[in-house]
This record gives C-alpha cells, structure tokens and sequence, in this order.
C-alpha cells in the first residue's frame, strides 16, 4: 500500500514533486532511507528526529526464528569505515509482526516500509517473505541474499545466479508486496547475479552489501572481531558502490536502491548520477544520527547548484544513458 | 514535526563542546573537561559521552566511529563535563591530543546510569573500580555522598603510575587502592582487597562497579546474589543509541535476548547479565 492510499493519516506528508521518486510498490516522497541493519526498526533514531521525513525505511532483517547473532567484539574501525558482524540479532518473524512493525504503522502511519528478509533455507526465506509482505505498512521486501557473517544462508544465495534466481521466484511467487533483492559485492561479476535476479522476477535491486574484510588486534595477533571476518562499509566502499551501481544498472532493466558509503547529499545524487533510483544511508547514521535529514534538507540546494530539475527527471536521463532504446 | 513518540522532547544530535582542559592525571590516562555552550541538566552518574575524534590522515584518516567515554564529573552549573580515557589507539591520541579551545564532537549524554536509590540515606555503599573504569565512580560517589550515603572505595590498577583520582576519591570516603604489581596499595586485584581490615568492617547495602571483565565477574559473584549490584559494562560500540545491535551482553532471563550495552545500559543490574 502506498502512503498515499492510507487513509488514517492525520498529516499527510508533504510532498515535494523535486525529491519524490516512484518505484514499485514505493512511492517516495524523497529517496533517502536508512538502510537494514543500521537504523534497528526505528524507535531509537525516532528519538532524535520525525521518522516521517524520509523516503522509507529498511528494517533490519528478520528471521523466521529469533537469532542472538555472533559473539562479541562485533564491530572495529576502519580508515574511513568500519567492520561489522552483528550475525543477524533479530527478535524473529513473530515479534517483528506483533511489536515492530505495528509501532511503525502507529507513529508513522504514511511510512512505507520496506522489510528485509533473512534465512539459512529457502523455505525460511518463502515463509518470513510471506507473512511479512501482509503487514499492512510493509510496501516492499528486500531479500538479503548477501549477509557476509552467517554460516549459513546469506551470501551463499548471493553469489550463485542460479541459486539466487531460484530463491527469488520463490520469493516472487509468495509475496504481496514487490520484492527487492539485496546483492553482494563479495562476487567476480555483479551484473552477472543482477540478471539472473532480475530475470526470475525481481522487481527490483538494492546494492551493495557489505565487502567481507579483516583487521586484526596486534596484542591478541587474532582479528579483532570475534568472527573472524567483517562487512566493511563506510565512505571507504563508496566508489565501490558506484562502479557497482554503474555496472548493474546498465545490465537490468529493474531499478535499484543505491547504497554503500553514502555519507552526504552529494553521494547521494553521486549514486543516483550511477544510475540508482533511490539512496540507502548505512554507516553514517552511526557517526551522526541526524545523517538521513542532513542528506534529505541537502539534495534541492546541490540539485539548484548542479541544474537538476527534478530526481525523476535525472533518473529518465540517467536511465536512456544507460540503456538507450535499439 | 509531528510530537515525539516517547512523548519526550527529542533529543539533540551531535553538539560542538569546547576542550578547555587535557590533563595528563596518570600514565597515558587524560582527564579533559568539555564545556557545553550553556549550562544543562547535570547527566546521571554512569552515562557517557560519544567523542568523534579527528584522526590525522597520517595515523588512518577520518573516523566513522564514536569513542564512547564515561562522564567522571560535573560542574555545579551542569555546563563542564569532565572525562577520562586511556590513550589506545588513533582515536584517543586525537582526542586527548585536540587543542584547548577547540571544539569535540559529542554526542550524548548517552545510556541508564546508576539507580542511587539502590541504597537508602544512611546506608553504605561499595564502590568496585579497575582502571580506566574508575572514572564514572567519581561523579557516583559524589552523588552519593550528597545523598547522604557513606561510600568506600576499592580501586584496581596496574601498577603506582597508573593510579588516578586517589585523593580527590578520598576526600568522599574510604579508598583501598589494588596495584597488580604491588607498587601502590596492596599487591593483587580488587579481589585482595576484600581482606583488608577496612573492607572487612564496611558491609555494603549497595554496590556499584566498574571495570574490566574479570573484575566485574568478581564483583558479581562475590556480591551480586547477597546485596544490590549493579554493574557499568563497555564494549565496543558503532552507533550509540541502540540500534546496531554491536554492544551486546546475554540476558541472564531468557536466552533468546542480548541486552543493548548502549541502549539498555551500560550500567545494570549484576543478576541481569552473563558476563
């Protein structure tokens, strides 16, 4: 369900035709959103600001059972970015549906949703993604076939086209809302996975997940994270993720939410100029919880400076550039 | 804006406090007082600050994450802060390195402090420390000794050059110092302590600890099922308030949940956590 069609908003949120951007199952009145992972489901970060003001919200992943995730210590610096291996934590498919999203669904009730699916089986996957896509404010799924610290499930749906693309139609064929598929760049050729993705029936793409790294503790002569390895992200990954972008969108011809290092209103339209029709914002909400209202308040005074009319007037240039017509 | 939904005002976002002081109070230990632009709400004796330290690209560049460092004081008008943290890396060399006047990038106060009203007016409270876990005892024991309340404390460290706070602690209550190598104090742990005269004739209604991991396994065994225990944990954080998942401590009461160091703490109840 759209914002639009939800009929117990009490303030309509205003709509800004410059920043709005349509995609399936998303109609975004900006196209700046947290991503999985980073922003909980909500509550904290509603502390510091309207949770209204975004485009939408990626909620961290659910599982169909509860997971207490990896050991500690989970996260460690990086130059210019950080390693994470939360292990997927979550309160499971069923606390997510009583408490999570219905707290979402009150306080901001025209707040698409967009929910992010985790599993070790397919039929894990088919079962959160179908119950999970009947919430009432869940407008679209990302399937997070790229997680890079579980032993199980994750990444190894993410890095073969045919395992990904079988988990997909499966996905596709349960699911009440437009389902996203979340990649990795943990793979020798992005684009390869994109279409195999998008040709079992994807709606869309997000990209990228985290890029698998290490740094170690020179006293203990062991990794610093208790796992081992880590999701690297921050602005180090950025242009990472937008040779990715780039490369992805010129393969498919399904949109993609952008994300990987997007720290400013420049990176920002940076990732939509690479061909993303939305922005995820990851690491930087946790060097500044306000990063997401920084962002959305930045974008129409860099669009005045750089001449871009409006977003969905850069994504049709930017998307004709990409694939011109035969 | 639409009304907070916890009701309350929301909370700031990351401030600009001026460094007006960095002291040196022990070996690679720095106190540094941050003023806040005006005066405010004094914080909750066990809350923390989040620092962004401006890394030199030389010694690894721009930082994405903030060093949470516990608030060991407060001046009467609420506006200086003062924190204590152990140069370890990049980020706390910057930060104990900053010039004074300059300004830090705080976010917070952060995190559930000491619940005082653990012991009554009158009563005895305990407080347990190990080295770089001393500092938020400092502002705890003020705040107790304000209250009423007669404290002692028990303060670990690893050896004379690293001992901090020991008069300004004494000017509150009983201090017994611990140096792992003997050089200050009794030789040992915290644990050591236990046997002196001055610990033997104090029994505790409450004790409040902060510290390394095996001292805080000491503190929760010896106390924790006998008397009120609450104890200040840390870990490494990413973003602060509750919503990576990062800093986290098994829920003694149900195994499928991990309470939120960050978020949920940093300070709680012994009988709450597996440590």
């Amino acid at each position: 369900m759209s914002a639009a069609e939800n009929p117990s908003s009490e303030n309509p949120r205003p709509t800004n035709p410059r920043l709005a951007v349509s995609l399936p199952g998303l109609e975004l009145a900006n196209p700046i959103m947290p991503a999985s992972g980073c922003f909980g489901f909500g509550a904290e970060y509603a502390e510091y600001y309207d949770l209204s003001v975004l485009g939408s919200i990626m909620i961290k992943a659910a599982t169909l059972e509860p997971r207490r995730g990896n050991p500690v210590v989970r996260v460690a610096e990086t130059p210019s970015g950080m390693l994470n291996a939360i292990g997927l934590q979550n309160p499971g498919l069923d606390a997510v549906m009583a408490q999570k999203l219905p707290w979402l669904a009150e306080h901001f009730p025209d707040l698409p949703i967009i929910a992010n699916v985790a599993g070790t089986l397919t039929e894990d996957y088919v079962e959160v993604s179908r119950v999970i896509s009947t919430a009432p404010n869940v407008a679209a799924l990302e399937i997070n076939i790229s997680c890079p610290n579980v032993k199980h499930g994750g990444i190894t749906f993410g890095t073969r086209p045919e395992v990904a693309a079988d988990l997909t139609s499966a996905i596709v064929a349960v699911s009440q809302v437009p389902v996203y598929v979340k990649l990795s760049p943990n793979v020798t050729d992005i684009a390869e996975i994109a279409r195999a993705v998008a040709g079992a029936g994807a709606d869309g793409l997000t990209l990228i997940n985290t890029l698998t790294g290490m740094r170690l503790d020179l006293r203990r002569r062991r990794p610093i994270i208790a796992n081992g390895t880590g999701g690297l992200s921050g602005p180090a990954v950025l242009p990472i993720a937008l040779r990715m972008v780039d490369a992805v969108t010129r393969a498919v011809d399904i949109p993609v939410i952008g994300m990987g290092g997007v720290s400013t209103a420049r990176d920002a339209i940076e990732m939509m100029m690479a061909g993303a029709s939305a922005v995820a914002v990851g690491t930087a909400n946790f060097t500044d919880p306000l990063a997401c209202p920084r962002i959305i308040d930045g974008l129409e005074p860099l669009m005045d400076q750089v001449g871009i009319p409006s977003l969905e007037q850069l994504r049709a240039e930017v998307r004709s550039d990409h694939r011109p017509a035969a | 804006m639409t009304v907070p939904t916890s009701g309350r005002p929301l909370r700031p976002g990351p401030q600009q406090l001026e460094l007006v002081a960095s002291t040196e109070i022990a070996r690679g230990v720095f106190s540094l007082v941050l003023r806040r632009s005006e005066p405010e709400q004094a914080p909750a004796p066990g809350t923390f600050l989040d620092l962004l330290p401006q890394i030199p690209a030389v010694a690894g560049g721009a930082a994405v994450l903030r060093r949470p460092i516990s608030i060991a004081d407060c001046s009467a008008d609420g506006r200086d802060l003062t924190v204590i943290l152990r140069v370890v890396g990049a980020g706390t060399a910057a930060l104990v390195g900053q010039t004074i006047g300059s300004p830090v990038d705080a976010l917070g106060p952060l995190g559930h402090g000491f619940d005082l009203d653990a012991v009554e007016v009158g009563g005895r409270a305990l407080l347990v420390g190990g080295g770089v876990g001393v500092p938020p005892l400092y502002l705890l024991a003020r705040r107790l000794v304000d209250r009423g309340v007669s404290v002692q404390m028990r303060l670990g460290f690893r050896d004379a050059s690293d001992v901090f706070y020991a008069e300004e602690f004494a000017r509150l209550g009983e201090v017994l110092i611990s140096t792992d190598d003997g050089s200050a104090g009794v030789g040992g742990t915290v644990a050591d302590l236990a046997s002196q005269p001055g610990a033997r004739a104090f029994v505790p209604d409450g004790v409040f600890a902060c510290g390394p991991l095996p001292m805080l396994r000491y503190v929760q065994a010896a106390f924790g099922a006998q008397v009120r225990t609450q104890l200040s944990l840390e870990e490494r954080m990413a973003c602060g308030v509750g919503a990576c998942y990062a800093c986290v401590v098994p829920d003694a009461g149900d195994p499928d949940h991990q309470h939120r160091i960050c978020w949920d703490g940093p300070v709680f109840d012994a009988q709450e956590v597996v440590l």
